[in-house]
């Protein structure tokens, strides 16, 4: 989707002034403002955050944990030496 | 504790941690911007995890506790690597072109590139309470400090965000609620 510059200054300008004007008005808590442009961050926060989270769990990980599990059954006593090993193998 | 129970809370243990892992991964890829590099600190947070099982309790938040191994160790670190890993304008940045495909849209890469500049404090503030599902308490618990500190760093962090990106969500939105209401009275002034 694109736009003329033109229209983004515009709307950034005008926006910008706006958005000062309303801190300027004594907002207090502005983490709760349920106003457009909050909503509009946050909205692209949660969407970039989704795009990584629905990637799933890389198979490196599912791999490590059924490494961990075996090796502290068979070494159930060695304590510390359980990581090491895991690790050495990952 | 009997043998069977305890073989059931690891059992648990292990349940409740492989559900936390794809929202642990997109909290460090969004703290590091870099998916190797949260993926090697989920792979620590992991192997750290499970040593310290024994000192998580049952019942208790294990969401919360991860986040919390995978955040020290990101800035421990941090703190080893120095501005390596501190630099989010210079580093960070010039990472993103890395993985450009692991991103659907320009937008996301934008907001990946605006969400790397901001300082390493009101970024997890954001993303812990704006997308990880923590309430402000929590994420207060999470980075050591007053709920007051951040609720201020979300407010400041928004505000950076929305300077860095100017206003153009409501054209990737659609005109929708509000967003549709300040772009008309934009053109109005």
């Amino acid at each position: 989707m694109t736009y003329a510059p033109f229209y983004w200054q515009v709307v950034h300008k005008a926006q910008k002034s706006m958005n000062n004007h309303r801190d300027m008005s004594g907002r207090q808590d502005g983490a709760n403002a349920p106003d457009g442009l909050h909503h509009t961050i946050s909205a692209r926060l949660r969407q970039f955050y989704n795009s990584v989270q629905e990637e799933g769990i890389p198979d490196r990980f599912l791999q490590l944990l059924e490494k961990l599990d075996e090796a502290e059954k068979r070494a159930s006593g060695e304590g510390g030496h359980v990581q090491a090993s895991v690790r050495d193998q990952a | 504790m009997t043998e069977e129970s305890q073989a059931e809370v690891d059992r648990n243990f292990k349940r409740d941690m492989l559900a936390a892992l794809p929202n642990l991964r997109a909290f460090a890829v969004s703290l590091t911007g870099r998916h190797h590099m949260a993926d090697d600190l989920v792979q620590d947070t992991i192997m750290k995890a499970w040593a310290k099982q024994n000192h998580f309790e049952p019942g208790t938040n294990m969401k919360a506790w991860l986040f919390t191994i995978l955040r020290n160790e990101f800035y421990s670190q941090m703190r080893k690597r120095g501005r390596e890993v501190g630099d989010p304008d210079g580093v960070f940045t010039a990472q993103m072109a890395v993985h450009p495909q692991q991103y659907g849209s320009m937008d996301l890469q934008d907001f990946k590139k605006a969400l790397e500049q901001l300082p390493s404090d009101q970024r997890e503030a954001i993303i812990l309470v704006g997308a990880s599902g923590f309430a402000y308490e929590e994420a207060a618990e999470i980075c050591g400090c007053a709920v007051g500190t951040i609720k201020s760093r979300i407010n400041r962090a928004r505000n950076r965000l929305q300077e860095i990106l100017g206003v153009s969500g409501e054209g990737d939105y659609g005109p929708e609620g509000n967003d549709a209401a300040v772009t008309k009275r934009a053109f109005a002034v």
